[in-house]
């Protein structure tokens, strides 16, 4: 769970630094889409995920992350 | 009957002052924009001058998250925009249906800045960092898509390229789109800000920059001088809202000039020399005056292309002599270049701006650095010092890399 609480906090900081805006209440349940972020804003936040921890998540992974908690455990599985 | 063109709103960024109001007045004053260029290293480089926009706030007309996507040329692009929407009336609710307003504000560089970070971004730190807005935020007509949105102008929108010609090409395409009743009303113009250590680089390797004179950023851009050298690299925006004339009237928004004439032509002969006798660019003159319905001997003052490279100035005097003959060296004639350096996609759109201002004003700004006229030019009147004059007709005369020449005939409004 450390690990896990960790993504959350790295994916509002990118996302704050990407977006231009802080995301405070942000949790693993909330919807990508519900977060007003364009969607090529969300593939920066995405990229620089995968720049930041060497990883890369292939496009059939993207189609199924609707939830901030999705993303972060697409990230953790190719971090494993 | 033809649908006639007229200007009502005029914005621009320079390097001597970022508004129409403040370049006019520094123009007037011969106030040079030129100095050593401090934004990255010039040692390794042929020349170490630029004329630069200074003081230049971004944050006014977008956001921050909107200004990191977008170059430096589409933030001079918008904030030209802006000014000559709101000079032309045209940011009011119904001020004109948006259906029939266009807008054609163009770039003959691009965002050279985004490029280069974009690719050291990958270069660094690999492929999956590169921003997905790389592509919108260096595509050439990302500000005419930008202007139309923030307006809400259907009309036609794009951009077009013909290098240093660029903004005058914008300019006489928009008012083919008028005269064709394609819209009633365009935003048309020209930006560049390309000033960065490669294009530097790529125009200095080409000897094609001038250096400081004896020390001295300021005397560098000198066109007509015996002793100019190349151009010096300016940056900035100018945009114009052309409108046809009955619909201008019908909103009763000052015209600040007519555009009565424009021509469009080509060199055909060598991808980055002006044609030694000056043939295309002269029949570009002649086409612009043909449709403005006047003779040669009728133009009252000329804004010349005046890059100040010793090729180019003497190509664009053989041009101007094929079509005035000897009656050009009593035209008066002035180079803005010689304070603003050369904005490339910009400058047309700028310089054009300075000859309705010229017209409206009925004053003409002088060329500054010419302390010995180039003999080899023969007799010409270049204006050395603010001029008061009576003036119906003026001419703007643009030439781009690939043999593109455009030429605008201006009438007083």
């Amino acid at each position: 769970m450390e690990q896990k609480r960790d993504l959350l906090e790295m994916f509002k900081t990118v996302a704050a630094r990407v977006d231009k805006r802080a995301f405070p209440n942000v949790t693993y349940a909330s919807k990508i889409s519900d977060l007003g972020i364009d969607s090529l804003s969300v593939m920066q936040i995405i990229g620089e995920l995968e720049t930041e921890l060497g990883i890369m998540i292939p496009d059939e992974d993207l189609v199924e992350i609707v939830t901030v908690g999705d993303l972060c455990k697409k990230v953790e599985s190719r971090l494993g | 009957m033809r649908r006639n063109v007229v200007v009502t709103g005029m914005g621009v960024v320079s390097p001597v002052g970022n508004d129409v109001a403040t370049f006019w007045q520094s123009l007037l004053e011969g106030r040079s924009g030129v100095s050593y260029i401090r934004d990255f290293p010039t040692e390794k480089l042929r020349s170490d001058i630029a004329a630069s926009v200074r003081d230049f706030n971004i944050a006014k007309y977008m956001s921050p998250k909107e200004a990191e996507i977008y170059g430096r040329v589409t933030h001079f692009s918008l904030a030209a925009a802006v000014e000559a929407v709101v000079m032309a009336g045209l940011d009011k609710e119904d001020a004109a249906d948006r259906e029939n307003i266009g807008c054609l504000m163009s770039t003959g560089m691009g965002s050279v800045d985004i490029f280069e970070e974009q690719i050291a971004r990958s270069n660094e730190r690999g492929p999956r960092a590169v921003s997905p807005y790389f592509v919108p935020g260096v595509m050439p007509n990302g500000a005419a898509a930008l202007i139309s949105i923030r307006y809400g102008w259907m009309g036609p929108s794009y951009s077009l390229a013909s290098a240093c010609a660029t903004g005058t090409h914008s300019i006489a395409t928009s008012a083919l789109m008028i005269e064709a009743g394609e819209a009633d009303v365009m935003l048309a113009g020209g930006a560049e800000a390309a000033t960065r250590l490669n294009t530097v680089a790529g125009f200095g390797n080409a000897r094609a920059l001038s250096k400081a004179f004896e020390g001295d950023p300021t005397r560098a851009s000198r066109p007509f001088d015996k002793r100019r050298q190349g151009f010096v690299m300016g940056e900035g925006a100018g945009a114009l809202v052309l409108e046809e004339e009955e619909h201008a009237k019908r909103r009763g928004v000052p015209i600040l000039a007519k555009l009565a004439g424009f021509g469009m032509t080509t060199d055909a002969e060598h991808l980055t020399r002006p044609h030694p006798e000056g043939k295309g660019l002269a029949l570009a003159i002649r086409r612009a005056l043909g449709r403005a319905g006047i003779g040669a001997e009728q133009i009252a003052y000329l804004n010349p292309h005046a890059t100040s490279t010793p090729q180019g100035d003497l190509a664009e005097i053989n041009a101007l002599r094929r079509v005035f003959g000897d009656k050009l060296a009593t035209i008066p004639m002035s180079a803005t270049k010689s304070m603003i350096g050369h904005l490339l996609g910009g400058a047309g759109a700028v310089e054009t701006i300075a000859v309705v201002c010229s017209l409206r004003d009925q004053v003409l700004h002088p060329s500054i650095n010419i302390d010995e006229l180039d003999p080899d030019l023969g007799p010409l009147d270049v204006v050395r010092e603010r001029r008061e004059i009576n003036v119906r007709w003026a001419a703007k005369v643009s030439a781009g890399f690939g043999g593109h020449n455009c030429a605008l005939v201006l009438e007083r409004a």
